[in-house]
Parts: structure tokens; sequence; C-alpha cells
């Protein structure tokens, strides 16, 4: 029997976002970004000892690309894609890689200070997690005596569609300072869970844009000052 | 950057060199196994448990608070673990061995026992299966071919002086989930934080990393949908026409599904951020008005 899988749909229905949004505003593509952060999968979801400790913050450094998009005014995408560091554990035969893409609508929330502005990012992505092994056993206490286990070999993925939410905080003209969640299985409250990461992110500015702006021009918006006014005139 | 906010950037980046990640997980014996289903029934054999101070109603809440409390909480996971029915079978799941013969290393299940489908918990007194108080209960996949398992059977120890009485409630239901995950197909992991660690600490209400990691292994979650089972076109020419047509609307239905949950999530969030910023556009006018009226 012949199986023919369908391809993955999901990929291109985000790719096709992708080519739309560049297609849109191709000559205006601009602020490349790139985060550097910690991320701290499903919060609080697991025992961390046997004492019942729950997981608040786990280290799993991450690098994250992203792409903004004028796709509103004001209101651009966000494309980012993002990858920890594929990581060994106690037992270094698993290796472990967490990965995630989304595309998020963000709203830059108006400051008088613009190098301070707070911008708030909802949207959804697809976040990957890559587990695999070199095969074999591994020799363990099973109760009574010793007994030999299967480790793991070829890599499976596990994919999750999430909700993704940011918060971002200007703290230079071109470096931003970032909370963001992924949430996995919004409507399910048994496996509902939460992964947190918190990232340093620089903004290099355009890329495809002849009239390069300057790079804060999304981010901070150039917003006139309170007017104070008489109201006899 | 200013001056104040880098003590708490170095916090951070000190915090990190001091946290640990730990995922270790092994598999059953011989083979990797996994039930080919995404719903798992997990059923009690009914009247047998005599020395456990549960009725078959108790044990049975104890079964679903294990599996919803436990397996069904892990969210890299597509594995869905349901509570099943009471159900009368024979009287050699009572007092059978699990293994007609072997050792911990091989065993060859006893055919007298083999579970048809799903998962079934039974109470058990064979002194081979435990030949001490200690070991509270076993289980294993006993009917299984190729890298599929069709059926596991958990046995609990029931003799008369057997060690899972005297555990309180939550370590109860800690012991049944660990013996569920070797009916899904796990093994033992070496860390004391893992539910699947030989033997059972003194407080868990969780599992550790490496279970969720073991069963995401065993069942990765397929989102937006399954690319190797419901949705994926079978050809073969033997197949009559009846059957494919079955399996081209299960597929279709599955198309739909992704593209439903691909739009459904976009908007919701596109839905989520316009509330927000329409609160913080009214919050800011407020503001404002507040401002102004102070002039």
């Amino acid at each position: 029997m012949k199986d023919f899988k369908i391809p993955k749909l999901s990929w291109p229905i985000w790719g096709l976002t992708l080519v739309f949004a560049l297609w849109l505003k191709s000559s205006s593509a601009y602020n490349i970004q790139l985060s550097i952060g910690n991320l701290t999968e499903h919060f609080l979801k697991y025992q961390t000892d046997d004492r019942g400790t729950k997981n608040i913050f786990t280290f799993l450094p991450y690098g994250q690309l992203s792409i903004e998009y004028p796709f509103l005014k004001q209101h651009p995408i966000l494309i980012s894609a993002g990858s920890a560091l594929p990581s060994k554990g106690r037992d270094s035969n698993i290796t472990r890689w967490p990965y995630f893409f989304n595309i998020s609508y963000k709203f830059v929330i108006a400051h008088e200070d613009t190098n301070s502005a707070w911008s708030f990012l909802a949207g959804s992505g697809i976040f990957v997690t890559k587990i695999w092994g070199p095969g074999g056993q591994a020799n363990l206490n099973n109760g009574l005596s010793q007994s030999n286990y299967n480790l793991p070999s070829d890599p499976t993925y596990s994919r999750n569609m999430t909700l993704h939410f940011a918060l971002q905080k200007m703290i230079h003209e071109n470096i931003h300072l970032e909370g963001q969640i992924f949430v996995f299985n919004p409507i399910d409250h048994l496996n509902r869970s939460f992964t947190y990461g918190l990232n340093m992110t620089y903004h290099f500015g355009a890329l495809f844009n002849d009239q390069t702006p300057p790079n804060n021009q999304i981010t901070k918006p150039n917003i006139k000052p309170n007017k104070k006014v008489n109201p006899h005139d | 950057m200013t001056k104040k906010q880098l003590p708490l950037i170095l916090l951070l980046l000190f915090a990190q060199l001091f946290s640990s990640k730990l995922f270790s997980f092994t598999f059953n014996n011989n083979v990797t196994l996994a039930f080919n289903q995404k719903n798992v029934a997990v059923h009690l054999a009914q009247g047998f448990c005599q020395n456990l101070n549960l009725s078959d109603d108790q044990l049975m809440s104890l079964i679903e608070e294990a599996i919803d409390d436990y397996w069904n909480t892990v969210p890299t996971s597509k594995l869905i673990l349901v509570i099943g029915q009471k159900k009368s079978l024979s009287s050699s799941y009572y007092s059978d061995p699990l293994c007609s013969s072997g050792t911990s290393n091989r065993c060859t299940p006893n055919v007298t026992i083999k579970v048809d489908n799903d998962i079934v918990v039974s109470c058990n007194t064979n002194s081979t299966n435990f030949p001490s108080p200690a070991i509270l209960a076993s289980s294993m996949p006993n009917n299984f071919s190729g890298n599929t398992i069709y059926g596991s059977l958990v046995l609990i120890n029931d003799t008369a002086s057997n060690g899972f009485k005297s555990r309180n409630r939550e370590q109860q239901k800690a012991i049944i989930a660990h013996e569920i995950g070797h009916a899904i197909g796990l093994g033992h992991s070496p860390v004391k934080d893992s539910l699947m660690y030989y033997s059972d600490v003194n407080y868990r209400t969780r599992l550790g990393l490496d279970d969720i990691d073991g069963v995401t292994y065993l069942y990765p979650k397929e989102q937006p949908f399954s690319c190797n089972s419901s949705a994926a076109f079978f050809v073969d020419k033997n197949l009559n026409q009846q059957s494919s047509k079955k399996k081209i609307q299960q597929n279709l239905q599955a198309v739909k599904q992704s593209i439903l949950a691909n739009f459904f999530s976009f908007t919701l969030a596109v839905v989520i951020a316009i509330i927000l910023r329409i609160v913080f556009n009214q919050t800011k006018l407020r503001l404002r008005a507040r401002h102004s009226a102070s002039y």
C-alpha cells in the first residue's frame, strides 16, 4: 500500500500570508528585529523535584528574527521565526529542540516620550517540539531488579497551534525589552499551557527600502504633545 | 538602556545560570510501542478488588482523576485518555501471572489475560506478579503487533498484605497514573521528579518534564491536523470504492478543520487585540479629557 500524504496545509497557509504581506508592502518592508532571550516552557505545568515544586523558570536560551510590515497605518504585522537551542538534559542521549513561527498584529501604545513607547502584540502561530535520540537501550531499576528500556531514535515533531501575545517596551532608540506568551490549547482546560519568553530585541531598521525610514518610525509614532487649549478661544 | 535597568537584566542572566533542565525518558522493554488511536479508554475489571479498601466506584473515580490530573494534561501530546466502563472479566485476570514465561527483561505476555483493546485495570493476587507487598502494581501492553499497542493490562496488588492500601489518595492516584504510563508505552525514568521513576515519592501531583517529553515523543500533537492518520490519502488497488470514498470524506473533513483552526486562531487574536485597542483608546480619551479639564 502506498501512502500519499497531503502536504502539510499549515505551511502553505502561513507561507501565503507571508507572501501576501510582502506583496502588499514589498517596497517598504522595514524594521528587521533580532531578539535574544530565555524561554520557559509550560509554566507551572510539571514538577521539578520529588517535593512537588512546580516549574516557574527554566533555562532555555532562544533567538527570534522578526520582520515588521506596515500592514495598516500604525498597526503593523510582525512575522517572527524563533528557535531555542537544541539541548540535551541529564540523559545526554535525548535531544529536544523547540522552535516556532508567529504572525502577530502590533499595537503601538502611544507615549509622548517615544523612546519609552510600549507596544502590544497579538497573533497566532505554530510551536514545534522536535525530540530525537540515538536509539539503543538504558539499563534501569524496574522495582525488583534491573531492566533494559528502549531509548528514542527517529525524530518526532509535535506541532501546536498557539495564540501569541507580547508586550514590548522601548528602552533605547533601537532596543526594546519584550515579554511574550504562547498559549497552547486555549479552549481545553486540562492541557491548556503557557510558555513565556523574556527577550531583548535590537531593531536593525530598513533592509529592503530605498527610502530608509528612521528605525523607530513604526514602533515610535510621532505623537504631538497635548496642546493646551484656552476655552475662551 | 538606563543604569537603573542594568541590574534587572544582570539578575535575569544570573537566574538563568542556576535553573535546571531535565529530560530523560524511556519506553517499554524490547520495542517502542504506542496506541494507534487518539482516544484510549481505561476500563476496570469489576468485582475483583477485595483488599484495597476501595469499592469499584471509588476505584473508577481514582482512575478518572489519575488520567485527568496526569496524562490528559500534556499540551504537546494528542493522546486523550477517557474513563471506560466496569467490565465483567474472567477470574484469570485476578489470579494469573502477567507473563507466561520469561524474565523481567523479556516477558512473553500471558494470552489468557490478553486485553482486546484499550486499557484494563484489574486487581490481582498472583505471587509471580507480586512477590512482595512493596510491589504495588504491575502493567504492560499485552496485545501488540509491530509498533502498535491494541490492549494493555494494569494489575494492582490485591494480596492481603499489599502496600497499595496504606498509601494516601494522592499517592494511590500517582501509582495508577504511573502504571497507565507503562500501559501507553512508557518505560522508567532515572530521575525522581518524573512520574515514571521506578518508585513512588513523598509528594507527587504532576508529571515531570521527562514524562511530558516521553508521551510527546510517542503521541506528538498534530495541529492543525494529522498528516499521518486521518489526513492521509491511502491509495490501494485492493481497496474497494466505498472505503476509498469514506477515506476521502474523512480527509476533506480534516482539511476543513485545519482551515477553520487557522482562521479561528488568527481571527481570535486580532479580535482580542482590537478590543484591547478600543479599551485603550477609551481610557486614553478619558485621561486626556480629565487632563484638559484640569487646565
